[in-house]
C-alpha cells in the first residue's frame, strides 16, 4: 500500500528524463529529488504522539522538483513538485504543464492521514486511567484536483475543473441507547467531488468569470458494539435493571447534490471607477437513510418500558437554498487614494424532515407486565432560515511618502430564524423564533517604512446591538502593532503585539475574552553566506469567562478557560561548503487549563560529496509534559517522539 | 488496495503527458540553432552585461510570453519592467538610467500586465497588500531570484514568507500542540488565505462561497436536518482555532462540557439561539462530563435530533 503511494512521483521522475536535455530554466530547478528512511522512536503515550505529531517511520520521498521548458512541443513548460510521500502523515504533489497562450494544465494531489486517540476526550473513564477515550480515529484523506484552462492570458479562457474528496477509515465512537453508552467501532467512507465548467473572460476595462459546477457527495458508515463493550459506561441498574447490549449494528448512508452557480463580474468607467458584482448560487439536497438492530436488555423513558432490541429505520430529507450576491465600487480618488464600499447578502434556507421508525422488541412495563412488541413512528420537520447583509465604506492611501493609511467602517445585519416542529430538537422551545444583530466596526491602520524600518499599527472597534449566541460580543476592540528593522540582509529584529478583546456586558451572560500574542524576533547574519542565528520570544494568552447554568443543580456559576503560554526558541544556520548545518530548539510552557510543557528540537544537516550527489541527516524531537490538572489526563498524555531520517539528495 | 486503484491510472496518465513532452523537446531540439551575428557586428544588448540574467529568463513564466512571440527580441522583454535601455547601454551600464523597480511604486509595472482582478474579492491594485512602501508586489515575489521550490515567482517559500511579517500566526502553528500540518507535506498559508483580497475578505473562500475548511472537510458541509452552529448563524471559528490551539481538536476551551455550556445556558438576559437549560445531567460524573461522548454529531446530523448520531 505504503509503495502505491510512490507510483505517482517516480513514473514522473521516469518520465521527466527524457526531457532532461530540453532547455532548462537556470532560475528553476531541473531536478530536484530527495529519498530517504525516518526512523521513529517514541517513549511514552504514543497514542498521543500520533494525535499531535504522527510522523511514521519508513521510506519518505522527501521532495521531488522537475521543470523543464521545450518551447514548441506539445508542453512548452512542466514542472512538477512533490513533498513529504509514503510514510506520512502528510504529502502532497503538484503537476503544472501547458503552451503558452494555448492551454494549461495543473494537476494537484494532497495526501493526509488523521489521527486521533485523545486520553481525556470523550473518556469516561479515565479517573481508572484507561485510556484513550472512546472516540478515536486513523483515517485518511485523499484530495485530488485536476483543472485544466484553455487559451490562458487571451480574451476568453474556458476551463474544465474536477476535484475528488476522500476520507475513509476505521474509529471508535459512542452511542447512547437504552440508558446507557456504549462504544462502537466505526468504519466511515465519504466522497466529495466537484465538476466544474466555466469561463473566463478579461476584455481590458471588463473581466469577469461564469463557472457552473456539479458536487456530489457521498456518506457511508458502519458501527458495531466493540468487542467485550456490552456493559457500556453505566455500570449501575436503571429502574434496578442492568443495561447492556449484546448487538447494535447501524448502517448509515448520505447523498447530497448540489449544482452551483458562481459568477463575478468587473468593469471600469470612466478611468476611475471601477465597479463589480457576483453572485452564487448553491442548492443542495440530501437524502439520508439509517438501519439499526440493537439487541439486549435496555429501558426506555419516552416509552416508559424495558425492551429486549431495537429495530430503527430513518430516513430524512434536508434542502438549503443558499445565494450570495454582493455589488462593489472603487474610485481613484488621487493618485493612489482610493474610496471603495459595497453590499454583500448571504442567504440560507434550510428545510427538511425525517420520519423514525422504533419497532421495539420485548417490551416490558415498569410494572413487569410483558407488553410485546411496540412500533413507534416520528416525523420532525425543520427550518432554519439565516441571512447576513454587509455594507462596507473604506478609504486607503497607499503612497503618501513612506507612510499609508486606511479606514474604514463595516456594518453586518444577521437575521436568524429558526422553527422546528417536533418537541425534541436540539433547537427547540426557548430557540424557536427570530433572531437579529447589528454589528458596526470602523477601525483603520497606517504603516511606515523607510531606512530599513518598518512599523505598521492596526485598531477596530466592533459594536453589536444584541447578541444571538451568548457567546457573541456587545462590544470588541482588536489592537496589533508591528515594528521590524532591518540592515542589508544582516540583522533583522521585530516585534509584535496584538490584542483583542470582547465582551458582552449584559449582567446574565458575563461574557468577556481577551487573547494576547506578544512576540519578538531577531536574525542576525554573524558571518556572512556562513553562519546565521535566530531567536524568537513570545507570551499568548487567554482570558475567557462565562456565566453558565450547572445541569446537576441549574445553579449559575462563572466558568473560564485560562491559557498563559510562554515561549523561548532559538537556531542557527551554518554553511561550510560541501556542508551545510541548521539547528533549532523551541520551548513553549502553557499554564491555566491544561498546563504543559513542550520542547522541541530540529537538526538538519546535508552534505554534498558531488556536485550532485548528497547526504541529508534529520533529528527531530518533541517533548509533551503534561500536568496535572482538572479532567486532564497529566502525566498519562506525556510522550517523547524522537525521528531520525536520513536521505539521498540527487540534483543531477 | 483501493488506494492503490486510485493511484496507479494517475501514475500511468502523468507517465504518458511526461512522454508526450518529452517527444516534443526532442523534436524541439532538433532544428540547429541559426548563428547569429558576431558579437562585433551586433548592436549591444542587455545579455552582454547581464547574461546570466537573460538566459535565466527564457524560463521566467514571463520569459515565456516573450519567447513565443519569436519576433521579439529579449531586450523588449527587459524593457518591458525596465523602460528603454538605450541611454543605459550608452553610457555603459549607469544604474541611474535604468528602472530599478524597489518599493512601492514598482507596483505599477507589474500593474500595467496584471490588472486582472484576482477573483470576486481580489485585486492586484487594491487588495490588502498592495502597493505600500510596507507590503508591495516585491514584498513577496521576486522576479529574477524567486526561490525555486514555489510558484508565482515567491521570494521565499509560503510559511517563512508570511512569517516574516506575520510572526506571531506562524508561531502558533510550531508552538502549539494542536495544529494544522504546515509545509512538509501539509498545508501552506495560501490553501486558507488569499493574499491578494481585499481588507476585510482575507480567507480563500470555495467556490460555493464558504469557509476555505470545507475544501477539506467536505464531510461537515451537509446539509443537516438537524443542524447545529454552522448553519445556524455560527462558524467553524465558533469553536475551532485554525491557527493552533493548546486545546484538543483545536478547540477554544480546555473542556468539551465549558465550550458546550458557554452557548447552552439559559441564564436569563435576551433571547439567544440554543439557549435552553442543559436537562438534567450530572456534570460532576465523568459519564455526562463530556456532551460529545453522547452527542457525537456535533457538527450536525440527519438521523438524530439530539445529535446522538
Amino acid at each position: 500500500m505504503k509503495r502505491a503511494r510512490f507510483l505517482l512521483p517516480l513514473a514522473l521522475v521516469a518520465a521527466a528524463v527524457p526531457i532532461g536535455s530540453a532547455r532548462l530554466s537556470a532560475q528553476a530547478i531541473p531536478l530536484d529529488l530527495e529519498v530517504g528512511y525516518r526512523w521513529v522512536d517514541v517513549s511514552g503515550n504514543e497514542q498521543m504522539y500520533r494525535t499531535q505529531i504522527n510522523d511514521r517511520p519508513g521510506v519518505l520521498l522527501r521532495s521531488i522538483n522537475y521543470t523543464a521548458d521545450a518551447p514548441g512541443s506539445f508542453f512548452d513548460y512542466l514542472h512538477f513538485d512533490g513533498s513529504d510521500i509514503g510514510a506520512g502523515p502528510a504529502g502532497q504533489l503538484r503537476f503544472q504543464a501547458g503552451q503558452v497562450g494555448l492551454f494549461k494544465l495543473t494537476f494537484t494531489w494532497r495526501e493526509t492521514e488523521l489521527y486521533s486517540a485523545l486520553p481525556a476526550f470523550a473518556n469516561p473513564f479515565l479517573s481508572e486511567e484507561i485510556i484513550p477515550g472512546q472516540q478515536t480515529w486513523n483515517r485518511t484523506r485523499n484530495i485530488y484536483d485536476a483543472t485544466l484552462e484553455l487559451f490562458p492570458g487571451k480574451a476568453v479562457t474556458p476551463l474544465l475543473g474536477y476535484t475528488r474528496n476522500t476520507y475513509q477509515g476505521p474509529g471508535t465512537t459512542t452511542y447512547t441507547l437504552g440508558g446507557n453508552d456504549f462504544q462502537l467501532n466505526n468504519q466511515l467512507s465519504t466522497v466529495d467531488e466537484l465538476y466544474r465548467v466555466g469561463v473566463g473572460f478579461n476584455f481590458g476595462t471588463f473581466q469577469g468569470s461564469v463557472t457552473e459546477g456539479y458536487r456530489q457527495f457521498r456518506w457511508k458508515s458502519f458501527n458495531t458494539l466493540v468487542p467485550g463493550g456490552g456493559d457500556g459506561n453505566n455500570t449501575a441498574p436503571v429502574l434496578g435493571q442492568d443495561v447492556t447490549a449484546t448487538q447494535i449494528d447501524q448502517a448509515d448512508k448520505n447523498k447530497v447534490n448540489t449544482p452551483v452557480t458562481n459568477v463575478w463580474l468587473s468593469g471600469r468607467l470612466f478611468g476611475r471607477v471601477k465597479l463589480s458584482g457576483s453572485y452564487i448560487r448553491a442548492d443542495a439536497g440530501a437524502e439520508s437513510s439509517s438501519i439499526e438492530s440493537d439487541a439486549g436488555n435496555f429501558v426506555s423513558f419516552q416509552i416508559a418500558r424495558f425492551f429486549k432490541g431495537l429495530d430503527q429505520t430513518i430516513v430524512s430529507n434536508a434542502n438549503t437554498n443558499y445565494w450570495r450576491g454582493s455589488a462593489r465600487a472603487e474610485i481613484d480618488l488621487a493618485p493612489n487614494i482610493d474610496l471603495s464600499g459595497g453590499w454583500a447578502e448571504t442567504s440560507r434556507e434550510l428545510t427538511g424532515e425525517a420520519l423514525i421508525t422504533n419497532l421495539y422488541l420485548s417490551t416490558v412495563t415498569y410494572a413487569g407486565v410483558n407488553a410485546g412488541d411496540l412500533l413507534q413512528l416520528l416525523q420532525d420537520n425543520n427550518s432554519v432560515n439565516w441571512k447576513d447583509t454587509v455594507y462596507d465604506a473604506r478609504v486607503t492611501a497607499r503612497l503618501l511618502g513612506p507612510f499609508a493609511a486606511n479606514a474604514g467602517w463595516v456594518q453586518t445585519h444577521s437575521t436568524v430564524t429558526v422553527s422546528p416542529s417536533g418537541d425534541d430538537f436540539l433547537l427547540t422551545d426557548g430557540s424557536s423564533g427570530t433572531y437579529e444583530r447589528t454589528v458596526n466596526s470602523y477601525g483603520g491602520g497606517v504603516s511606515f517604512s523607510k531606512y530599513g524600518l518598518t512599523m505598521t499599527g492596526d485598531y477596530y472597534h466592533d459594536e453589536a446591538n444584541q447578541p444571538i449566541f451568548r457567546t457573541d460580543y456587545i462590544t470588541r476592540n482588536r489592537y496589533k502593532f508591528r515594528a521590524l528593522w532591518s540592515y542589508k540582509d544582516l540583522f533583522r529584529i521585530g516585534g509584535t503585539y496584538q490584542e483583542t478583546r470582547a465582551d458582552d456586558d449584559i449582567v446574565e451572560i458575563g461574557y468577556a475574552t481577551t487573547v494576547r500574542d506578544v512576540s519578538g524576533d531577531l536574525e542576525v547574519t554573524l558571518v556572512k553566506n556562513l553562519l546565521t542565528m535566530n531567536a524568537t520570544v513570545g507570551e499568548f494568552l487567554v482570558n475567557r469567562n462565562i456565566l453558565i447554568r450547572v445541569p446537576q443543580n441549574f445553579a449559575i456559576v462563572p466558568t473560564f478557560q485560562k491559557e498563559l503560554g510562554h515561549t523561548y526558541g532559538g537556531g542557527l544556520s551554518l554553511t561550510l561548503s560541501p556542508v551545510t548545518l541548521t539547528a533549532g530548539y523551541l520551548w513553549f510552557q502553557n499554564q491555566g487549563s491544561i498546563p504543559f510543557t513542550l520542547n522541541r528540537a530540529r537538526v538538519l544537516a546535508e552534505c554534498f560529496f558531488t556536485k550532485n550527489l548528497g547526504m541529508t541527516l534529520e533529528f527531530l524531537r518533541d517533548q509533551y509534559d503534561e500536568k496535572v490538572a482538572f479532567d486532564q489526563a497529566g502525566p498519562l498524555a506525556n510522550y517523547i517522539g524522537n525521528r531520525y531520517y536520513v536521505g539521498i539528495h540527487w540534483r543531477p | 488496495m483501493k488506494r492503490r486503484t486510485g493511484v496507479l491510472p494517475l501514475g500511468a496518465a502523468a507517465l504518458a503527458l511526461c512522454l508526450l513532452s518529452g517527444g516534443g523537446a526532442a523534436r524541439a531540439q532538433a532544428p540547429t540553432p541559426t548563428p547569429g551575428p558576431k558579437a562585433a557586428e551586433a548592436p549591444p544588448t542587455c545579455a552582454d552585461c547581464h547574461g546570466d540574467l537573460v538566459k535565466a529568463f527564457a524560463s521566467n513564466p514571463h520569459g515565456r510570453y516573450s519567447h513565443k512571440d519569436q519576433t521579439q527580441s529579449p531586450a523588449v522583454a527587459c524593457e518591458t519592467c525596465h523602460g528603454d535601455g538605450a541611454k543605459h547601454m550608452e553610457s555603459g551600464g549607469d544604474a541611474k538610467l535604468i528602472l530599478t523597480l524597489k518599493g512601492g511604486c514598482c507596483a505599477q509595472a507589474c500593474l500595467n500586465c496584471h490588472q486582472k482582478a484576482a477573483g470576486e474579492h481580489g485585486s492586484f491594485a487594491t487588495g490588502f497588500h498592495s502597493n505600500t512602501e510596507t507590503v508591495n508586489c516585491l514584498s513577496c515575489h521576486s522576479i529574477h531570484n524567486s526561490a525555486p521550490k514555489t510558484e508565482h515567482l515567491l521570494a521565499k517559500l509560503p510559511g517563512p514568507l508570511c512569517q516574516s511579517c506575520h510572526p506571531a500566526e506562524s508561531a502558533s502553528f510550531r508552538n502549539k500542540p494542536y495544529t494544522h500540518r504546515l509545509d512538509r507535506g501539509g498545508m501552506t498559508c495560501v490553501d486558507c488565505h488569499s493574499p491578494h483580497n481585499r481588507k476585510g475578505q482575507p480567507l480563500k473562500l470555495t467556490m460555493q462561497g464558504e469557509l476555505p475548511c470545507l475544501n477539506c472537510h467536505a464531510e461537515k458541509r451537509g446539509p443537516f436536518i438537524f443542524d447545529h452552529v454552522t448553519g445556524s448563524g455560527g462558524t467553524c471559528l465558533s469553536c475551532h482555532q485554525p491557527h493552533g490551539s493548546n486545546n484538543p481538536n483545536m478547540l477554544l476551551w480546555a473542556q468539551v462540557s465549558q465550550l458546550c455550556l458557554s452557548c447552552h445556558s439559559q441564564t436569563g438576559g435576551p433571547p439567544t439561539l440554543g439557549p435552553q437549560p442543559p436537562s438534567f445531567h450530572n456534570i460532576s460524573l465523568p459519564r455526562y462530563r463530556n456532551c460529545t461522548t453522547c452527542h457525537t454529531a456535533v457538527h450536525g446530523s440527519n438521523l438524530s435530533p439530539q445529535l446522538l448520531k
